[in-house]
């Protein structure tokens, strides 16, 4: 329920047995690699060098060619990270082999891709022709007109303003024929002497002139229509032929192409993974990251390879040669669906806590809290749950729980489906007791702007910044600071009076001010008197950030109280229909509607003003979000 | 448009890590890039990006690319403190980051891999979240079609499908590119018109004038310099017009001399720029390459004197730490190369005198 500890590690191998040994290393799926460079003691890599780069990138293009291969036989490729024992023994002879089929299927591929690009050239013609149709032109008429110059093409959409602006002063006229996408099709006619004028704003805009072709031209604008369809069928049926004889040579050496996609993908990656590395004639060396609780399986890995070794060191050792450590979330399934409220702010650092727990909680708390009914709690609850299950989104799952908190807090205020004298309340109605509710909202505030003070200060000691520690505004000074501040504001509202000796309290309170004012000034090594100025208006944000915290939480009663408010609201309009037929279907009809406003757009709103809270009375004051993803090397496609 | 006093709080502070003359000074007295790298990593600024390297493994290249992400992780960490529009306004200047990445991975691709990829990947921006794009993976491609695929559901997509019958007949990198600064510029303008009116006026200030002086550095350039025609020039401005509109722009790339031009520009509101201008290749290059970005860095710099609005102290503060870094690189390359530090002071963008520094 934390950020994974992390070891810093090093896996130092023979060269001859580096794709048995590293492709267990990504199938073991938790090492990520960092770079070499800073990691590696300097003695090590002066006798290392890089020189991955062109077999790697040549095994890569083995690889897609090899993916192409299925892809065009029409299979989807499945590589399997095992290493062939064939291929290995022999792998020149392979080479040879696969260079051949290479060379077939390119000229294949080669064929297929000129008759593609033929058959979109086509595919244009009969669009123009379509369009062309639209305009009721003649293309013998258009070809042929005599004291004009005419061009028809496409330039992206957005320049069709800056393509008026352009000829505004000139007699050239400009048609927009169609639109498509970010594309627009058009028609320029310009008097022969403004040709060279009109070509030039036209290539400013990037204007892509279409010509038809010659061959295409004779005959009536229909006959030539079904001609250029008869040329796109004929294409299409020339690159289906040639790819089935691609095919054929595909299923003749299927088994190897097998065993080569396989043996590719796992090189591929090895060396991909050797590129984060170092190496010599003989050796390779590798830095990285494991989550601590893995080490142990890793260290098994590299045991079974007396031509390996493997080298582990503590988070904070590693983190000393410049490489900060990343972060794994894990959390219980129950926390790890709120994951994704923290992700939509940042991603905890390393040396902070992660706060899924505490906003998991806290967040069903405040909804629950805004929105207290037990009927609109169930029908949520029910949604949510359904949605999660139909499209596995971890909003639904929230939300579901959002509903169940929202019932129990409807318990306690005795609502239900906005009625409040159907069921007893077991705490109060926030109706009824408007001060009551708004002082709990205060001291809530109190309560939950001290505890992200107080992760603020976990936070500070994980980091060992002491200085924050002590002096910060979100410090033990601050918090200082802040708790007194409350106890002399609500012993002046119980008593009237601030307590005694009041002179003495408020000399602390000025003195954990001047610690807050020290901090930065503190911090600053030159140009003090700058630092404390900047200081003194920091100080000033930082009481006003106390202030509006916590006052912001007022809003907690407020929608408490509006929840009861808005459908008492809806209860008026019903009770003034009286008489008719349909006067009590009207009534429920009311009612309903009202139920289904406060159900979709009162609960958004509360939704949107829990995670308001969390992020910014919260999160300000003890989360970076600044991150960094533990992303471990593993084989994908 | 609401103040944000926590953003006001943050940039103040920001604006307070950044270097002063003494520190440009004190930078071009040091020998070697390491030392510029040491003495940036003292400093509150640049000591969070700086703190986990080895000065002394660290590449002069290494360093422009540290300084550069900065400018970026600064801007995500402000994003976020903000709200409304300061939210749009960054969001604006991250896309602006982007298209620089998308436009490096594209020539990559298409070039097919004229460095390491290693290197090139080194100097994406690393936009975290924010970016939907998958830049790294972008690198991995070959063809256009596989980019083409890898964008679709990025509002890149159908501008990359428009253009992609473009590169049936080869890569047409020129193209590409200036689709996507026009794409770029005209969603910013879009985006700004949306804005309530007093931030309207505002980003309009701000991104204008940055819109004008890039128009009229190109129009210099295309029309004076490489001499194309009027109708070739006025089809490649960028769409953020401000003082020159649509009109004047035309007027601009119709003027046929230097004098003419630059006599147009300083009837404008931006005559401070090109005052004192002389038909000299060196003058005018100083004007189009320092002074129009001095007027911006001018300008930014009285953006963040208006302490009560954070939309415009977002804008000053965002330039000045952009320009900051482009100095620094000057510095950098002055160092690198051994150059005398008046040749570093003709570049920069800061007003900073050198002259106590010659003896050194």
């Amino acid at each position: 329920m934390a950020v994974e500890r992390m070891n810093g590690v090093t896996i130092c191998g023979n060269r001859k047995y580096q794709a048995e040994i590293l492709s267990q290393v990504i199938s073991f799926g938790n090492f990520e690699p960092v770079s070499w460079e800073k990691v590696i003691p300097k003695e090590i890599r002066t006798s290392l060098n890089q020189e991955t780069t062109s077999r790697s990138s040549s095994w890569e293009e083995f690889y897609r060619l090899l993916v192409k291969l299925h892809e065009l036989s029409g299979r989807k490729p499945h590589p399997r990270p095992v290493l062939s024992k064939t291929i290995g023994q022999d792998l020149e002879k392979f080479w040879e082999l696969a260079q051949i089929w290479e060379k077939e299927m390119s000229q294949k591929l080669e064929e297929i891709a000129q008759l593609k690009q033929e058959l979109r050239r086509l595919g244009y013609t009969r669009r123009h022709l379509r369009t062309l149709r639209s305009l009721e032109i003649e293309i013998k008429d258009l070809t042929e007109l005599q004291g004009f110059v005419v061009k028809f093409g496409r330039i992206l959409a957005m320049y069709f303003d800056r393509l008026i602006e352009g000829i505004n002063d000139l007699p050239v006229l400009v048609i927009e024929v169609d639109r498509e996408g970010e594309s627009c099709w058009v028609l320029v006619i310009a008097l022969p002497r403004m040709e060279e004028e009109t070509n030039r704003i036209l290539n400013s805009i990037h204007f892509e002139q279409y010509t038809l072709p010659e061959v295409i031209l004779p005959g009536p604008i229909e006959e030539v229509y079904f001609r250029v369809s008869d040329q796109i069928k004929r294409t299409q049926l020339e690159i289906e032929k040639k790819t089935i004889e691609l095919k054929e040579i595909f299923y003749q050496n299927r088994t190897y192409i097998y065993d080569l996609l396989d043996h590719s993908y796992v090189l591929c990656h090895v060396n991909q993974l050797l590129g984060t590395g170092g190496m010599s004639d003989n050796f390779f060396a590798l830095a990285g990251w494991v989550p601590a609780d893995k080490v142990e399986k890793l260290e098994k890995i590299i045991t079974e390879h007396p031509q390996a070794l493997l080298i582990i060191e503590e988070d904070r050792e590693f983190e000393k040669t410049g490489e900060e450590a990343p972060t794994l979330l894990t959390n219980f399934s129950f926390f790890q669906r709120f994951e994704v409220l923290v992700k939509m702010y940042g991603f905890p650092n390393y040396r902070e806590i992660d706060p899924t727990p505490v906003v998991a909680l806290s967040f069903l708390f405040l909804f629950g809290f805004m929105f207290g009914d037990v009927g609109h709690g169930l029908v949520l609850s029910l949604a949510g749950f359904l949605y999660y299950l139909v499209a596995k989104s971890d909003f639904g799952y929230i939300l579901g729980w959002a509903g169940i908190s929202s019932s129990l807090f409807g318990l306690l205020y005795g609502s239900f489906f906005g009625f409040e004298y159907i069921i007893s309340p077991w705490w109060r109605r926030p109706m009824e007791n408007i001060s009551y509710f708004l002082g709990v909202s205060v001291f809530l505030g109190v309560g939950m702007v001290s505890l992200a003070m107080i992760l603020g200060m976990i936070n500070s000691l994980q980091r060992k910044d002491w200085r924050s520690l002590i002096l910060g505004g979100g410090g033990l000074a601050g918090f200082g600071f802040y708790w007194l501040a409350v106890w002399m504001v609500v012993s002046y509202f119980l008593r009237g009076e601030l307590p005694a000796p009041a002179f003495l309290w408020v000399g602390v309170l000025l003195i954990l001010l001047v610690l807050v004012f020290l901090k930065d000034v503190l911090e600053t090594k030159t140009n003090r008197g700058e630092a404390a100025i900047q200081s003194f208006f920091l100080l000033f944000d930082e009481i006003l950030r106390f202030l509006s915290n916590t006052v912001s939480f007022i809003r907690l009663s407020a929608f408490a109280v509006n929840h009861a408010g808005i459908f008492l609201a809806f209860l008026a309009i019903s009770e003034t229909i009286n008489g008719g037929a349909f006067a009590g279907f009207s009534r429920f009809l009311v009612l309903f509607l009202g139920n289904l406003l406060i159900l979709g757009l009162e609960g958004l709103v509360v939704f949107i003003q829990t995670l308001r809270l969390e992020y910014y009375e919260l999160f300000s004051r003890f989360f970076s979000g600044q991150g960094r993803v533990f992303q471990p090397f593993r084989f994908r496609h | 448009m609401v103040t944000n006093f926590g953003l006001i709080g943050k940039i103040s502070a920001l604006i307070g890590d950044l270097l002063t003359d003494e520190d440009f000074q004190n930078l071009l007295g040091e020998q070697k890039v390491t030392g510029i790298a040491s003495y940036l990593k003292n400093t509150p600024g640049y000591q969070p990006y700086l703190s986990s390297y080895d000065i002394e493994l660290l590449h002069r290249r290494d360093l422009e690319l540290i300084l550069n992400q900065s400018n970026v992780d600064i801007l995500l960490r402000l994003r976020n403190f903000s709200q409304a529009e300061e939210t749009t306004v960054i969001d604006f200047i991250l896309l602006g980051f982007e298209v620089e990445n998308l436009k490096l991975v594209t020539k990559f691709v298409l070039l097919e891999a004229y460095s390491p990829l290693e290197e090139v990947e080194k100097r994406l921006y690393q936009l975290a979240n924010w970016s939907k794009v998958d830049f790294g993976r972008l690198l991995r491609y070959h063809t256009f079609e596989e980019l083409l695929s890898a964008l679709s559901g990025t509002h890149y997509y159908q501008l990359f499908q428009a253009a992609s019958s473009r590169f049936v007949r080869g890569p047409n990198l020129y193209s590409i590119e200036n689709s996507l600064d026009y794409w770029y510029f005209s969603r910013l303008a879009k985006g700004i018109e949306r804005f309530s009116s007093s931030a309207k006026k505002l980003a309009w200030r701000f991104f204008g004038i940055q819109g004008d002086l890039l128009n009229v550095e190109l129009i210099y350039r295309l029309r004076f310099i490489y001499h194309l025609a009027p109708e070739n020039v006025y089809g490649l401005t960028v769409p953020l017009f401000y003082y020159f509109d649509p009109d004047r722009a035309r007027d601009l790339t119709n003027t046929s001399q230097i004098s003419e031009f630059m006599g147009y520009l300083t009837r404008s509101p931006y005559r401070k720029v090109f005052w004192g201008w002389e038909e000299s290749a060196e003058i005018l290059d100083e004007i189009f390459e320092r002074r129009t970005l001095s007027y911006r860095y001018q300008t930014a710099k009285n953006f963040v004197k208006s302490k009560l609005s954070s939309l415009s102290m977002l804008l000053g503060y965002s330039a000045l730490k952009d320009f900051e870094v482009r100095d620094l690189i000057t510095v950098i390359e002055d160092v690198r190369y051994s150059l005398d530090a008046r040749l570093a002071e003709r570049y920069f963008i800061r007003p900073v005198e050198v002259v106590s520094l010659s003896g050194s």
